[in-house]
C-alpha cells in the first residue's frame, strides 16, 4: 500500500495541455475515480502515473519519493505497481495461468510459491478451472477477471484500471463493478480507476474525480459531488440537471430571467454572471398556484414521457427558458397545460463564475 | 378462387430454385471451363507426360530417373540446400530489420520502410545481374576495386557460386519477410508490452517473452515464403549456377527442354516443386491464421518505442549497410554499366559513352519487338486479370451465388504453381492441336492471366471486404436500385483497389521471366527474356539500359499505385 501524490502534473502534446496542472492526493489503500467524457485527459493521467508517458511539468510522488517530473521517469517496471487495460492485454501466446505467473516469475519467487499463490489468486477471482486455457477461449467476462488476477496477484503498491469495463455488455458490467469493489475491500490497494460512467465510479470508489479538458473539476465523495457540484459541469455530468444562467441579484438571489431565484447558501456576487442547478427529480410541479413560496414560477407543459417509475416532463418558463422535472408517475398532465413548479431554495445550489 | 391460380408451394420453390440454379450454374460454368483452360489442362498434362514414356505407356521410369541419375539427382539436392540457407538468412536478417523499424528510435525508419518496398520490386534476376556487374570474379567492380586496393591477383568475391547464389536470392526474399514481420509487429497492441512493462520487466524482458513469441509465426511464414521463393526462381540460378557449372531444378528443367527434349524427364522434375509449394502454402496458412492469435480490441495507442540511445547511429549505419547490398550497390551498378565503355570502368568522363543507349533503342532489332510484346502482353493481362478477379471477388464476397467458396478455391489456386512449372505445363498442353497456341502471344496472356490472377483476386477480395454490405443497403433503402447503388457507391469505394490490383499485375507481368523463358519464340520475345539473352552473350552494357528502363516503367506504375491506394501497403507480386 503507498501513498500517492500528484503535484503540478501537466501533460502538453505539441503545446496543447491534455493534462493540466492537475493536484490529487490519493491517501493509501483508497480507491479513486477519475471520471470524465472521453479526451478529459483521464487515461492520459493515468499512463502518467503508470510511467509510460513522461509529464512536462509537476510531480508525481509515491510515499515520498519523486517518481515522474519533467525529463524524468522512473520506467514502469521498476514502480512496482499493476494495470488493468481496456483491451485486458492478456497474452495471447500463453494459458491464464502463465499469464497470472509472469509478474511472480519476474520477481524470482520459487516456483512452489508461484504455483500456489497463483492458484489462490484464480480461486479468488473464480477462474481456477480455466488455468490452462489460452485467452482466446475465454469469454469476456473471464478474460477481464484474468486479467484483474494478473494484476492482483504481484501486490502492487499501486494498482491502476483503464476503464476495464467497457467491453463488457451491461449485465456483466454491473456485476463486475461489485466484483472489484469486494476485491479493493479483500486486498486494500490503493487504486486509480478511470472511467467515463458514473454509475461505475459511484459504486467503487472512495473518492470521485472529475475531469475535463485535462483539469479537476471536482473532487469529493459520490454523495459529496452529487449534492453539492461546485460547476455546471459537474452538476450536468452526474446525474442530470437544470442549469439555470443569470445575473446575481445580491449574494442569495440571482435573476435568470423569468423570475428571480432564491438560494439557501450565499455564493454570489452582487451583479455579476452565475448559475444555479437543481436536479430533475428535486424539482415539483403543482397542478394549481395554491400555498408554497420561495421560488414558485408559472410553466407550461411542452411534453410528458411516462417512463415506468416517473415521468419527465418538460416545463417552458415565462421567458422561454425549457427545464426539465422528473415527477411521480401518477401526476399526468397533458401537454400545453399550465402548472406551478417549485424550485426549493435549499435544492438550488449556487454555481459561481 | 380456379384451378389454374392454385400453384402449389412446392412447385413455386421448385421453379425459384430451377430460376436460380440457371443463372448461377450459368456463371459456375463458364468460370470453371476458365479454370480448367488455366490450371486444369497445364497440370493434367504435367502428371500425363511425368507418368508415361515416349510412346505414351504408362510408367514409372521417370522418376526413378528422378532419383537415380546424379545428373538429376545433383541439382535437386543443391536446390534443398539453397533452399534452406535462403530460409535461414532471409529471416534472420530481415526479422532485427522489421524490428529496429518499427519498435526503436531509428532515424529515418518510414524511409527504410519506403526502400525495403523497392527492393521488393526489383526483379531478381535484374539483381542477379547487376551483382554479377558487381562481383564477378575478373570483371566485378568489386573485385577489380579489391585488386586495385590490396595488389592481389585473387578476387575477393566470386558471385558464380553456391554462396552467391544464395546470397542474391536471399537479398531479393528478405523483404517478403520483412514485410510479414513488421505487419505482424505494427498488428500486436501496444497494451500487451505495456502490461509486462508495469508487472516488472524491462525493455528487452518484454521484448524476449512477449514481443517475439507473438511475431514468431509471421518469422516462420517469411521463412517459408523465403523457400519457396528459392525453390522456385529461374532467372537468379540461370545466371549465376550455369556459368559455375551446377544447376539448380528449375534450370535443369529448362535443360531438358533444349535440344534433345525430354519432356517426360522435365515434367517428373516439375512436380515436386508442385508438391512441395502446395504443402508449405497450407502450412503457412496456418502459421498466419491461427485463431488463439485474436485480441480483444480497445483504444491502444502506438507501442512506446525503444530508445537506442548511443546504438543510434551505429544502428542506422548498420541498416544502411545491409539496404546497400540489394540497394544502393546494384543500382549503381546497373547505372554506372549503362553509361560506361565497360562495367569495371573508372568513372572518368573518358570512359563514359551513349553507345549502350544508342545499341539499345537504335540498333537492335529485338528491343522495339520485346517492348511493344511486353507492353501488349502487361496491358491486356492487367486488363483481363483484373476484371476476372473483380468479378469472382464480386460473387465470392456477397455470395451471390451457391459453389462461390469453389471459386475462391480455384481463383486462388494458381499461387501454388510455380512458374516454371506452369511454362512446362501450359508448353505441353498447348504445343498441339486442337490449341496449337505455342508460338502465339496468346499462351503467354494464359500464362500470365494464371499466375497473376491470385494477386488480383486477393487485393479485390480485400477491398470488397472492406465495404460493408451495410454502406449498399442504406443505398437500396433510401430508393437507388442494385445498378445505381453498384455505380454510385460500390464502384467508388472499390476504385482505388481495383486501380491497385491493376497496377499489381502489370508490373508482375513486365517482370515475369520463370514461365516466359518456356513459351517464348523468336517472335514472342518479351523484355525479361531479352535481358536474359543478352547475358548468356555478355552484353552487360545493353542489360543495364534495359534492366534500368523495366525499373523505371515498375517504379513509374508502383508510385502511381501507392498514390492511388495512399500509402504501400500489401504489394503481392511473384518473383520472376
Amino acid at each position: 500500500m503507498a501513498h500517492l501524490d500528484l503535484r503540478g502534473l501537466s501533460k502538453h502534446y505539441d503545446g496543447n495541455a491534455v493534462v493540466d496542472r492537475i493536484d490529487l492526493a490519493v491517501p493509501a489503500g483508497n480507491l479513486v475515480c477519475l471520471l470524465g467524457p472521453s479526451g478529459c485527459g483521464k487515461t492520459t493521467t493515468l499512463r502518467l502515473i503508470a510511467g509510460f508517458v513522461e509529464p512536462t511539468g509537476g510531480e508525481i510522488h509515491v510515499d515520498g519519493k519523486v517518481l515522474s517530473s519533467p525529463g524524468f521517469a522512473t520506467p514502469p517496471e521498476q514502480r512496482g505497481m499493476s494495470m488493468i487495460f481496456q483491451s485486458y492485454a492478456l497474452w495471447p501466446h500463453m494459458t491464464v495461468a502463465d499469464n497470472v505467473a509472469y509478474g511472480l516469475t519476474l520477481r524470482r519467487l520459487p516456483k512452489a510459491d508461484i504455483s500456489r499463490r497463483v492458484g489462490e489468486m484464480l480461486a479468488a477471482v473464480k477462474l481456477g478451472a480455466l488455468a490452462d486455457r489460452y485467452p482466446g477461449e475465454l469469454s469476456g467476462g473471464q478474460q477481464q477477471r484474468a486479467a484483474l488476477a494478473r494484476a492482483l496477484v504481484i501486490e502492487p503498491n499501486i494498482l491502476l484500471l483503464d476503464e476495464p469495463l467497457s467491453n463488457l455488455d451491461a449485465a456483466l458490467r454491473e456485476e463486475m463493478r461489485f466484483e472489484i469493489r469486494r476485491l479493493h475491500d479483500a486486498f486494500r490497494y490503493t487504486t486509480v480507476y478511470v472511467t467515463h460512467d458514473q454509475a461505475e465510479a459511484m459504486t467503487t470508489a472512495d473518492l470521485i474525480v472529475v475531469m475535463n479538458h485535462g483539469r479537476i473539476e471536482q473532487a469529493g465523495t459520490a454523495e459529496e459531488i452529487y449534492s453539492r457540484p461546485r460547476s455546471a459541469f459537474v452538476a450536468g455530468f452526474l446525474g442530470g440537471a437544470n442549469i439555470l444562467k443569470g445575473r446575481a441579484v445580491d449574494a442569495i438571489r440571482l435573476d435568470v430571467g423569468a423570475a428571480v431565484l432564491r438560494c439557501a447558501e450565499s455564493a454570489f456576487v452582487a451583479g455579476s454572471e452565475a448559475s444555479l442547478s437543481i436536479r430533475f427529480h428535486e424539482v415539483r410541479v403543482h397542478a394549481n398556484g395554491g400555498g408554497g413560496g420561495g421560488n414558485r414560477l408559472e410553466a407550461r407543459v411542452v411534453r410528458q414521457t411516462f417512463l415506468g417509475s416517473l415521468r419527465d416532463l418538460a416545463l417552458e418558463l415565462a421567458d422561454g427558458t425549457v427545464i426539465r422535472a422528473s415527477a411521480p408517475p401518477d401526476l399526468a398532465i397533458p401537454a400545453d397545460t399550465r402548472v406551478w413548479v417549485d424550485l426549493p431554495t435549499e435544492r438550488c445550489r449556487p454555481l459561481p463564475s | 378462387m380456379t384451378a389454374e391460380t392454385i400453384v402449389t408451394p412446392s412447385a413455386a420453390r421448385r421453379a425459384r430454385i430451377l430460376g436460380g440454379f440457371d443463372a448461377s450454374l450459368l456463371v459456375l460454368s463458364a468460370a470453371a471451363v476458365l479454370l480448367v483452360l488455366l490450371i486444369g489442362l497445364p497440370v493434367g498434362w504435367l502428371f500425363y507426360y511425368a507418368l508415361t514414356d515416349r510412346t505414351g505407356a504408362p510408367t514409372l521410369a521417370n522418376f526413378v530417373a528422378l532419383a537415380s541419375d546424379p545428373a538429376l539427382r545433383e541439382p535437386m539436392l543443391t536446390t534443398l540446400t539453397l533452399c534452406f540457407c535462403v530460409a535461414i538468412a532471409a529471416p534472420a536478417v530481415a526479422s532485427p530489420l522489421a524490428w529496429l523499424v518499427a519498435r526503436t528510435d531509428l532515424p529515418a525508419r518510414r524511409t527504410i520502410r519506403a526502400l525495403m518496398t523497392a527492393s521488393f520490386v526489383t526483379p531478381p534476376f535484374l539483381g542477379a545481374i547487376a551483382w554479377e556487374i558487381l562481383a564477378a570474379p575478373n570483371s566485378g567492380i568489386l573485385n577489380q576495386l579489391w585488386r586495385g586496393l590490396t595488389g592481389s591477383p585473387d578476387p575477393l568475391l566470386d558471385i558464380y557460386s553456391l554462396p552467391g547464389l544464395v546470397f542474391v536470392i536471399s537479398c531479393y526474399t528478405a523483404p517478403f519477410a520483412f514485410v510479414l514481420v513488421s505487419n505482424a509487429l505494427d498488428r500486436i497492441p501496444a497494451d500487451l508490452e505495456d502490461a509486462a512493462g508495469i508487472l516488472g520487466a524491462g525493455r528487452w524482458r518484454t521484448v524476449l517473452t512477449i514481443t517475439v513469441p507473438l511475431v514468431v509465426p509471421a518469422i516462420l511464414a517469411g521463412a517459408l515464403i523465403a523457400f519457396l521463393q528459392a525453390m522456385t526462381l529461374f532467372g537468379s540460378p540461370a545466371i549465376l549456377a550455369l556459368p559455375a557449372g551446377f544447376h539448380t531444378i528449375t534450370t535443369k528443367i529448362f535443360a531438358l527442354f533444349q535440344f534433345p527434349p525430354k519432356p517426360q524427364l522435365a515434367a517428373a522434375a516439375a512436380l515436386p516443386l508442385l508438391v512441395v509449394t502446395v504443402v508449405l502454402l497450407m502450412v503457412q496458412s496456418r502459421l498466419l491464421g491461427r485463431r488463439g492469435y485474436t485480441v480483444v480490441s480497445g483504444k491502444s495507442g502506438d507501442p512506446r518505442l525503444i530508445r537506442l540511445g548511443a546504438f543510434r547511429i551505429p544502428a542506422l549505419l548498420l541498416v544502411l549497410a545491409i539496404l546497400a547490398l540489394p540497394l544502393f550497390l546494384p543500382y549503381t551498378a546497373l547505372l554506372k554499366a549503362a553509361i560506361s565503355t565497360y562495367p569495371g570502368a573508372p568513372f572518368v568522363p573518358e570512359a563514359m559513352t551513349l553507345k549502350h543507349l544508342r545499341f539499345v533503342f537504335l540498333e537492335f532489332s529485338q528491343t522495339q519487338k520485346a517492348f511493344w510484346n511486353t507492353v501488349v502482353l502487361a496491358l491486356s493481362t492487367a486488363t483481363l486479370g483484373t476484371l476476372l478477379a473483380l468479378f469472382i471477388s464480386y460473387l465470392t464476397a456477397r455470395r451471390a451465388i451457391p459453389g462461390s467458396k469453389t471459386l475462391e478455391f480455384l481463383a486462388t489456386a494458381p499461387v501454388a504453381i510455380p512458374g516454371i512449372v506452369l511454362g512446362v505445363g501450359l508448353f505441353l498442353a498447348y504445343a498441339r492441336p486442337p490449341l496449337a497456341l505455342y508460338g502465339t502471344l496468346w499462351i503467354l496472356l494464359l500464362a500470365f492471366l494464371t499466375i497473376e490472377l491470385p494477386a488480383a483476386f486477393q487485393q479485390l477480395r480485400s477491398s470488397f471486404r472492406a465495404v460493408h454490405p451495410e454502406l449498399e443497403e442504406a443505398s437500396r433503402i433510401l430508393g437507388a436500385g442494385r445498378l445505381k447503388t453498384l455505380a454510385r457507391i460500390t464502384a467508388p469505394l472499390l476504385k482505388s483497389g481495383v486501380v491497385a490490383a491493376w497496377c499489381f499485375v502489370f508490373i508482375g507481368v513486365v517482370r515475369e521471366l520463370s514461365a516466359a523463358i518456356m513459351l517464348f519464340t523468336s517472335d514472342t520475345k518479351v523484355l525479361s527474356v531479352v535481358i536474359y539473352d543478352l547475358n548468356e552473350s555478355g552484353d552487360l552494357g545493353a542489360i543495364a539500359v534495359l534492366g534500368t528502363a523495366m525499373l523505371l516503367i515498375t517504379f513509374a506504375v508502383v508510385g502511381f499505385a501507392n498514390w492511388i491506394t495512399g500509402v504501400g501497403s500489401g504489394v503481392r507480386l511473384r518473383g520472376g
